[in-house]
């Protein structure tokens, strides 16, 4: 029996958004003591991403900052026949690693959900009833309302600096903003980035046949903005090199630059490096301490009171299931909440459109770097008889155009290498534009997360199991907004050749799609259907805190990160102001 | 679903501009080329200009001029006759044909995974997949082949074109949805790869693959992207295409019945490897001089630039082309 470490107040487990934001709020309103353990390395702009940033191939293709899949993978199958096989390479989405987690390398593309979205179960059946619901459909309502979260929204946009354009104030539509949006408080802390001519010729075209398009809500720092904490985001550069990559002047807003300096500055927080998770030890009902392996791969264990599980939707889920907390989820009795209703992001409706008259400088940019609109999301248009629930928002971002990987894509028909490829290439690479739907994903009883009976990491800890499909209704759903919205904006914006893409077919874990991976650790009001209650408390273990998308009963059409922010602060506040006066289940 | 790349519909290089029997316009090059440039109206010269540079730097020259320089007659039997071909002289003429030029960063010499052998066929399909041409220098030019030896040096058991990776087993056959579950390592699917290159070049044409002409090249390039060639050993990995509509081309790998890579899945790691060399920063031994990012107009390592020029619309940016070297050198001083 190894010695137990002295007892600290709370463990982080995972140092990214989530245990970064909640940590800085208790070091600010309490005294407590706190140790984070995070799986990477601490990185900070000055040592490390000035210095090396603009390296594709080891960022973008070699995967530099990204969960390294070598230690530790997931497992994937298409549905229960089959036999489901580790995700050898990159891949389908790409996990972080590190204090900051993800979002050290996010885009910086940053969301509200439409109002409606948080009780869409009740929503849809009311206005269409039942039957408007796919076959095997467990979409859910949330336990909280955007009411409940607006002022939680608002606080994570302004720690981090979102900026924007609010297209709904208190209830006032606003030009130029989203006129679907819930209804803001304020305005958003900074006004919109400077947008790259791509997207203006989308948006010159969405206006063209009476869309409204917005500019996308934005992480990437248009001015020297300082946060309520006194924390700094320097103005963007538009070096085009965001996803995949860290900012080298600490422009994207991330943990790293806008929470956690501050909360390391309390002197009350610990964070240890490179220590990978392995269990959380519980008991009647409590969690007592937690267990990993520290740089070496020696075992130690820290007790505590509180755990933050913030490790990002897939360790979330599998630390729950490693650590026995909760029922398993069974998709075949449907019992069992653990693991339950894992979604995803629905790509494949997209267009192309290459000029031969302009040229766009598309490397110039940032991760949010566009306009969107809004008008096919979710129930803002009318679903009667169209045989699909679901929509998605449609923007055109200019994110850049590194060479290796997006040298492209290249008119049809072109040729894959030679003279021909290489002549295509130099004259397209700066005329080409490119845009798509960002589309929701519904929940399925067939869809979900456990632990795989036989592949394990480098620890000999199971992996984790997911499995996942597309279904009938996005296929509709797909085609539907591919016809009705992105080939008319493509075709107004008139390039001299265009495509739409309006199919998809079986998802795969092979090509990059999106890091929007959900679900696995409901939020519900209903502890058989839901593994935390709207406070992301765990309803086997009071003292347990579980946040992210892990907490996403469905996954709506936008990214997940203003969501995940305004789960981090709610839950920090109810940290503060209830469960620590008076410990126990929250009600 | 669309394939954007999408050479199987296409025959290219064959009724269209044949850079072989192009005359190179020096106007067409950027400014960084060598005063040599207009020497470059056969392929096959820049192809003895590569094999002279690795000469040049005085490493393996014996070894290197055997497999291609000076035709067939000095071609060894890749699979069992390594290292005895008649070794050729470095003439004169192919030394001084090394670009004289001062390049950006350190010039990489020599090979550290790859004998001079493989890296010769390599650089050879590396040279029609991005040929020189009127647009410009191509994959020789760029260096590629040092590219590809670099990162091939480093990619262990636990690495592939997308960084690290699982290589725990069981490995099993699985669906084209699951990815590659080889367990074959890349630094051997790469061995294995070359000499099914070389013995299909030498069941069609009885001669080496680095010295056939430029259409006898891509004939056993197009062969290969079509799964056609069964000198893969067993041509047992094959590649499949899993793009989604949207997501770019990817493709993935299976296993059928026997061990090995086959012809197609090689191809798409040639294939790969090649425009990241092409492309990726100089600081990794290809994009010598920047020469892919000149070809398409990318800009390098801009770090405080663009902020100036992100609403100046359809401008063309004349900031130039700045590798992550000079940048770094803006923090280090160059040390």
């Amino acid at each position: 029996m190894m010695a137990q470490l002295e007892k600290v107040d709370v463990v982080f487990i995972g140092f990214g958004f989530v245990g970064g934001s909640i940590a800085n709020e208790l070091a600010k309103h309490t005294d407590l003591k706190m140790v984070a353990l995070e799986r990477g390395p601490l990185r900070t702009t000055g040592r490390d991403l000035l210095m090396d940033h603009f390296d594709e191939w080891r960022y973008a293709l070699q995967s530099a900052l990204f969960q390294d899949l070598s230690r530790n993978t997931v497992t994937f199958r298409n549905d229960m026949s089959q036999t489901a096989l580790p995700m050898r390479e990159y891949g389908s989405f790409l996990p972080g690693d590190g204090v900051g987690g993800a979002m050290v390398h996010w885009n910086g593309q940053s969301w509200r959900f439409l109002p409606h979205q948080f009780n869409y179960r009740s929503y849809l059946v009311e206005r269409y009833g039942e039957d408007i619901l796919p076959e095997n459909s467990t979409i859910q309502d949330w336990p909280v309302s955007y009411d409940d979260l607006e002022p939680y929204y608002a606080r994570y946009e302004q720690m981090y600096g979102i900026a924007g354009k609010a297209g709904n104030l208190k209830g006032e539509i606003i030009e130029g903003g989203n006129p679907f949006e819930g209804p803001r408080a304020d305005e958003y802390p900074q006004p919109p980035n400077k947008i790259t001519y791509g997207p203006s010729l989308f948006r010159e075209g969405a206006e063209k046949l009476g869309f409204k398009p917005f500019p996308q809500p934005t992480g990437n720092s248009p001015g020297l903005y300082t946060n309520p904490d006194g924390l700094r985001l320097a103005p963007c550069e538009y070096c085009g090199f965001c996803e995949r990559f860290g900012c080298h002047v600490g422009a994207k807003s991330s943990p790293i630059l806008m929470t956690i300096p501050n909360a390391l500055a309390s002197g009350r927080v610990e964070v240890r490096q490179f220590s990978t998770v392995f269990r959380i030890n519980h008991k009647g009902g409590e969690v007592t301490s937690v267990s990993y392996y520290d740089a070496n791969g020696i075992e130690q264990e820290q007790p505590c009171d509180i755990v933050v599980l913030g490790a990002w939707t897939l360790e979330n889920t599998r630390l729950m299931l490693l650590s026995g907390i909760g029922e398993t989820y069974d998709p075949k009795t449907g019992t069992g909440t653990v693991g339950r209703n894992y979604t995803y992001q629905i790509y494949g409706a997209s267009a192309q459109g290459w000029y031969d008259d302009r040229i766009l400088n598309r490397f110039m940019g940032s991760g949010a770097n566009g306009y969107a609109i809004d008008e096919f999301n979710a129930e803002n248009f009318d679903h009667s008889g169209l045989g699909f629930i679901g929509g998605g928002n449609i923007s055109f971002n200019n994110t850049g155009a590194r060479p290796i990987q997006q040298g492209g894509p290249l008119p049809p028909g072109t040729a894959g290498w030679g003279s021909e490829w290489k002549a295509a290439v130099k004259e397209y690479y700066n005329r080409v534009v490119s845009f798509g739907l960002q589309g929701e994903s519904p929940a399925y009883r067939q869809h979900y997360m456990d632990l795989d009976p036989t592949y394990r990491d480098i620890f000999g800890n199971p992996l984790l199991r997911i499995t996942f499909n597309f279904t009938d209704n996005e296929r509709k759903m797909v085609r539907y907004v591919a016809e009705k919205a992105l080939t008319p904006i493509i075709t107004a914006m008139a390039p001299a050749i265009q495509q739409v893409n309006d199919t998809i077919a079986d998802y795969s874990i092979v090509p990059y799609q999106s890091t929007h991976v959900n679900g696995g650790t409901i939020m519900g009001d209903d502890p058989g259907t839901s593994v935390v209650n709207k406070y992301c408390q765990a309803w086997d273990a009071h003292n347990l805190f579980v946040i992210g998308a892990s907490n996403f009963p469905q996954n709506p059409g936008y990214n997940p990160t203003g969501t995940v922010g305004a789960l981090a602060y709610w839950t920090a506040d109810a940290i503060i102001n209830q469960y620590l006066p008076n410990p126990g289940m929250l009600a | 679903m669309k394939r954007h790349n999408n050479a199987r519909d296409e025959t290219p290089n064959e009724a269209g501009i044949s850079p072989a029997d192009t005359e190179v316009d020096a106007e067409d090059f950027d400014q960084a080329q060598g005063p040599d440039i207009g020497h470059l109206t056969k392929t096959r010269v820049t192809r003895r200009r590569f094999l002279a540079t690795g000469a040049a730097t005085g490493v393996a020259a014996s070894a290197v001029t055997f497999s291609a320089v000076h035709g067939q007659e000095s071609t060894p039997d890749p699979m069992h006759d390594h290292g005895n071909g008649t070794p050729q002289v470095v003439t004169e003429d192919d030394v001084t044909a090394v670009p004289e030029e001062a390049t950006e960063g350190q010039e990489l010499a020599g090979f550290t995974f790859f004998t001079p052998f493989q890296a010769a066929i390599v650089a050879a399909a590396a040279d029609r997949l991005i040929p020189s041409d009127n647009n410009g220098p191509g994959a020789l030019e760029a260096r590629v082949v040092y590219f590809i030896d670099r990162q091939l040096r480093d990619d262990g058991h636990f690495r592939s074109f997308r960084g690290p990776r699982y290589g725990i087993g069981p490995f099993a056959n699985g669906e084209p949805t699951q990815g590659d579950q080889s367990a074959f390592e890349m630094q051997n699917r790469w061995r294995l790869g070359i000499e099914g290159i070389e013995a299909y070049a030498q069941q069609l044409y009885e001669a080496g693959f680095a010295e056939l002409e430029p259409d006898q090249q891509d004939r056993i390039l197009r062969d290969m992207e079509e799964g056609v060639p069964e000198t893969f050993d067993g041509a047992a990995i094959q590649n499949i295409e899993v793009s989604q509509a949207g997501a770019g081309q990817e493709s993935s790998i299976q296993q059928a019945g026997r061990a090995g890579i086959g012809a197609e899945a090689f191809f798409q790691l040639l294939r790969s490897y090649t425009f990241a060399g092409f492309f990726a920063d100089p600081v990794h031994g290809g994009n010598r001089d920047m020469v892919g990012w000149k070809l398409i107009g990318f800009p390098g390592a801009q770090g405080f630039v663009y902020h100036d020029w992100i609403l100046r619309y359809g401008e063309e940016f004349t900031g130039g082309f700045q590798s992550l070297a000079a940048y770094q050198d803006q923090f280090t001083g160059g040390n």
